[in-house]
């Protein structure tokens, strides 16, 4: 085991493994808690005042919003584990970190619980026919039920990917190399590989099951008459979209700060501007299917929902910015190759795309809400947002800085780092 | 057979044509009797009128509409091994692309048959399609029916296109291992391909943007299948989630088709070491992907009927589980949603009779889905006092054995007359050949009927030109041509071209050619197509100005559907357009260097160079390894 990693110590510095960001962690660290505590300082403040509806409508949003970028995460890790996948390997930690917040979002999850009057419409005036489904007590029990089940096995398959990695890294940096490890059995890393492959399917399924039923008590049920059976496939899909924005944006944010240079090429941003822009059309699909069964179709119950949201005002010009920010603008960009191989350019998109997933979901239950004048787009919404944002941030720095930045016992990642090499190599050679 | 040489793999995929035994040919007769049976039912449907098919008030669509979206459904896994796979890399699908590409082609033609089989008065079929009439009728581009068209069409014609192109390379192995007639057919339809750098860099290309753009349209069109129900308001028709619940249920249904002809097929042929237990058994997982998305589907749909508190779709839902129909349905969860999940335990994915059954039954299962939906719901709606049962005549029942019988005679033909498997893509999954492998094989290469002479070039036609000639040296070793190009390269000798049974990107390194202008074309007929089919529909409906459905005249909302198809039906025309003409096909007479050992085992390099020269290269390349240097006329 320790052979191995001499090895590969050979090509990956041992910085690389132990993380030294070239800026400085403590600095990213105060920024993103100070972002988080303005956050909470805004939460609470706002909830005393008049405007606490307002406060829960975003809480909400921003819940959902973040909650569905991290599963999104895990289950990106869950299909690289189920395809076998050998490209992604060098961002299967990346990735793992923006998973990281999924334990705090199931604490915050239980927070909605104190504003239940405000955000759900079917506690103060229950719905005739639907009480045995709406109602608080049960809405609580499934859901947790639902979400501890998806944190858990999200956790695991973070735990299991990176236990042999970090026992071995800790073992490596407090011993120099040469002494002969007695302990480690040469069975370990392939159980916990074992397992990886064994929950990953597990969590496949539970996403799409767990985000479908989030999907329909914290959004579809705020417009308790309103029903589509789609809605839950489009919240898990635009969900996996946004975390693939997220992974664009972490990948070309990290790729030269973390010194990943080498093991990060441009075919893999080429890679992942392709899947962007498959889920874009993806997301999108889901959306026109949605809209124009409802459209054809004409019924009172249903158009309802959309007609409020992109025929009234004030919400019609937000629509008609969400479907130019999350659908048309990605379209025509990531149709160039070369923009797709470049990553300040993916870092911006990716930031674009976060944004106008954002709205979209804003668009989604704000309007259902929202009984004041104009849109409820302020300094309140941008704080929050800003601790949400602040909070994601830190959960995943703190993991990136606790585990080894490339998963170096990871079978696959070990045959991507061949194929690596030979790239890189006549590069070398050509620019001696 | 050990498989480690090009030319033992030409051997061993064409071996399978043109020699039929007896059981294929009984196969045969039987497929054509079902054919015959099935015309005499249409033919009778049409002397008789509709009412010989058990269509009545209030089921007015019967089997032919389940039919008719079981055979579209089938085509769908065709497309997504050889297109969405290439996409993603994924290199088990080399063995299956060709014949999955097959099975689109023919499944989609049978399902074109059906709404045509439909019509009360098929003789005018053709009012259907939109050209300036007398009576200045067009057809509604708001209808779904009319998206139907425009997309199977569509579907058609990418698909059939796609499968051409994949297989002109085979298309020029078979013609350089026949002789005669057969040999002149396959040259015709090889479009002279020879293997030159140009030609295989363009084709790459194109075969890469036709990939991405089956892609989308492989799921527009069972999408736009799917919205002929959901678009209507009847409950257990309308509903949000049917695009992409068909057309997970259409890759279902076509997985486990592809896995009901590829397991006896490999049988047969003993091709069990190209079609591997690895290959079967990913089928397999990607069976229970699309069998838990549908069990996902079954499970929403059936929570918003309760849900939604409306008491027809609650009604319509719970019909279906204790109707008359519910044997069927309770089938179509068992067969769908539940079997396929034993595909979880290793040995039920690996062993060939479990996954022969399993797929059979999930093929009688999606048969039933597509019966329990259409009719169930067109037997149970609104008014209770025109609740009424369907059964399917014999006429139905007979139309859809012969569509049966017409599937798989297409595809037994299809066995016999083309290379049930890319040769060429199985060609780049092994190492480049060496000089040994040259000296192993150096007896006649593998040919179907009889030995080929190795006549090379002096049996083609010559062409003389005075003063210019180019020199061809043929080589077994791939890694003498790559050094050879770089010398003379170095040398500032012209290299006109390299020809290769497949293409190599070291090749096209060396070369130094550009991106492939192709895509420029299917850029150019993107745009042209959205505004072509969006100025039709644009125009069709301020000529026939009516209000229909309560829709306004122009709606962009559906006319998405009709400029989407356009665009990928104009852009894959015209990128195949680009990869022929850039190509320089079609050719009727193969060039003078032309070598058939080039479709099989060996490299030719094409030198350009004036008198002087003549000496100096001919040693050049004798000295890097080649086998035989010729002077080339022109």
């Amino acid at each position: 085991m320790l052979r191995r990693l001499r090895e590969l110590k050979g090509e990956i510095p041992p910085d690389i493994l132990t993380t030294n960001p070239r800026i400085s962690h403590r600095f990213l660290v105060v920024i993103f808690g100070v972002l988080l505590l303005l956050g909470v300082i805004a939460f609470l403040t706002a909830l005393s005042g008049p405007q606490a509806p307002r406060a829960w409508q975003v809480y909400l949003v921003n819940l959902l919003f973040w909650f569905g970028l991290s599963s999104g995460a895990m289950l990106f890790v869950a299909i690289l584990n189920v395809t076998n996948a050998r490209w992604g390997r060098p961002l299967k930690r990346l990735v793992e970190a923006l998973g990281a917040f999924l334990p705090f979002s199931f604490l915050l999850f239980w927070v909605l619980y104190f504003g239940r009057e405000e955000i759900f419409p079917w506690v103060l005036e229950p719905v005739h026919g639907k009480e045995n489904w709406l109602n608080l007590p049960f809405l609580f029990v499934r859901d947790g039920v639902g979400l501890f089940l998806l944190t858990v096995s999200s956790l695991a398959l973070s735990y299991y990917s990176t236990k042999k990695e970090k026992a071995i890294l800790s073992k490596a940096v407090r011993y120099s190399g040469n002494e002969q490890q007695g302990s480690g059995k040469e069975g370990e890393p392939d159980r916990c590989w074992r397992l990886q492959v064994v929950l990953s399917p597990i969590v496949g399924i539970l996403y799409g099951l767990v985000l479908t039923l989030v999907a329909f008590d914290l959004i579809m049920s705020l417009d308790p008459h309103w029903f589509s059976t789609l809605f839950g496939g489009y919240f898990f899909i635009g969900s996996f979209y946004t975390a693939l924005a997220a992974l664009v944006c972490l990948t070309g944010l990290s790729w030269k700060v973390m010194g990943l240079e080498k093991f990060i090429r441009p075919r893999h941003f080429h890679d992942l501007g392709k899947l962007l822009f498959a889920f874009c059309l993806m997301t999108g699909y889901l959306f026109y299917s949605q809209f124009l069964v409802i459209w054809y179709g004409n019924i009172h119950e249903e158009t309802k929902y959309i007609i409020h949201r992109i025929h009234q005002s004030p919400w019609e010009p937000l629509a008609w910015i969400i479907l130019g920010i999350c659908f048309a603008l990605p379209f025509c960009i990531l149709l160039s190759r070369k923009i797709k191989m470049r990553p300040t350019a993916m870092v911006a998109l990716g930031a674009i795309i976060l944004a106008g997933m954002w709205l979209e979901r804003f668009i989604l239950i704000a309007p259902s809400l929202w009984k004041g004048h104009g849109i409820p787009l302020g300094m309140i919404e941008v704080l929050i947002t800003g601790g949400f944002f602040g909070a994601m941030a830190l959960t995943s720095l703190i993991y990136l800085k606790t585990f080894p930045l490339l998963p170096f016992l990871d079978p696959l990642f070990q045959a991507e780092l061949k194929v690596i090499r030979a790239e890189v190599e006549p590069e070398n050679t050509r620019n001696k | 057979m050990k498989i480690n040489t090009y030319s033992e793999i030409n051997q061993e995929v064409l071996r399978t044509l043109f020699r039929p035994g007896n059981t294929y040919y009984l196969l045969l007769a039987i497929c054509v009797t079902a054919i015959l049976f099935g015309a005499f039912c249409w033919s009778y449907q049409i002397s008789t009128g509709i009412g010989a098919a058990g269509l009545m008030h209030p089921v007015m669509w019967g089997i032919y509409l389940v039919n008719f979206v079981f055979w579209i459904g089938i085509a769908h896994s065709g497309t997504l091994i050889s297109a969405i796979l290439y996409l993603f890399r994924a290199t088990w699908r080399t063995a299956i692309a060709r014949s999955a590409e097959a099975m689109t082609v023919f499944a989609v033609m049978i399902a074109g048959l059906f709404p045509i089989i439909h019509l009360g008065r098929v003789w005018i079929f053709y009012w259907l399609i939109p050209y300036p009439n007398p009576m200045n009728l067009w057809p509604n581009f708001q209808s779904p029916l009319v998206f139907d068209f425009v997309a199977v069409t569509t579907y058609l014609t990418v698909s059939s296109l796609f499968w051409f192109t994949g297989l002109l390379p085979d298309l020029a192995i078979v013609r350089d291992h026949t002789r005669g007639l057969r040999q002149k057919i396959y040259g015709i339809f090889s479009l002279g391909w020879v293997g030159s750098q140009h030609q295989w860099h363009h084709y790459g290309w194109s075969y890469l943007l036709l990939a991405a753009l089956a892609t989308p349209l492989v799921i527009s069109v069972h999408s736009v299948v799917s919205w002929d129900f959901a678009l209507s308001i009847i409950p257990g028709y309308h509903s949000t989630i049917f695009a992409p619940y068909f057309v997970a249920g259409a890759i279902h249904s076509g997985l486990a088709m592809v896995l009901t002809l590829l397991i006896p097929l490999r049988r047969i042929f003993r091709f069990e070491n190209l079609i591997t237990m690895d290959t079967l058994e990913k089928i397999a997982k990607t069976m229970i992907f699309t069998a838990l998305v549908i069990g996902y589907a079954y499970l929403v749909e059936y929570f918003m009927a309760w849900y939604s508190g409306n008491v027809f779709e609650q009604d319509a839902y719970l019909w279906r589980a204790i109707g008359n129909y519910a044997p069927l349905f309770w089938m179509m969860i068992l067969f769908n949603a539940v079997l396929p999940l034993t595909f979880f335990f290793k040995k039920v994915r690996t062993h060939h009779k479990s996954l022969f059954i399993i797929a059979i039954l999930v093929n009688i299962g999606m048969w039933f889905e597509r019966f329990v939906i259409i009719i169930g719901s067109m037997a149970h709606d609104y008014d209770p006092y025109v609740w009424g049962l369907y059964s399917p005549s014999w006429v139905e029942v007979g139309i859809m054995v012969g569509s049966f019988g017409l599937f798989f005679t297409f595809f037994l033909l299809f066995v016999k007359f083309l290379p049930s498997i890319s040769i060429t893509e199985i060609k780049e999954e092994f190492r480049p050949p060496k000089r040994m492998d040259g000296l192993l094989s150096s007896a006649p290469h593998a040919d179907i009927d009889s030995k080929l002479r190795r006549e090379g070039p002096m049996n083609r036609r010559q062409q003389t030109h005075k003063g210019a000639f180019s020199m061809a040296g043929i080589f077994s070793d791939f890694d003498d041509v790559i050094a050879t190009v770089k010398i003379l390269k170095g040398k500032k000798i012209h290299v006109e071209t390299v020809l290769s049974p497949l293409p190599r990107p070291e090749v096209q390194e060396a070369l130094s050619l550009k991106p492939s202008p192709v895509r420029h074309y299917t850029f150019l007929g993107g745009v042209l197509g959205v505004v072509a089919l969006l100025g039709l529909a644009t125009y069709a409906h301020l000529q026939w100005n009516l209000v229909t459905s309560g829709k306004p005249i122009l709606a962009w909302i559906p006319f998405i559907i009709i400029a989407f198809e356009g665009c990928i039906l104009l852009a894959v025309l015209a990128t195949f357009i680009g990869m022929i003409i850039k190509g320089r096909m079609p050719r009727s007479r193969l060039p003078n260097y032309y070598d058939p050992r080039f479709t099989q085992d060996r490299f030719g390099l094409l030198v350009f160079c004036k008198e002087t020269e003549e000496e100096e290269v001919t040693k050049l390349l004798k000295d890097s390894g080649a086998e035989e240097v010729k002077r080339v006329e022109g």
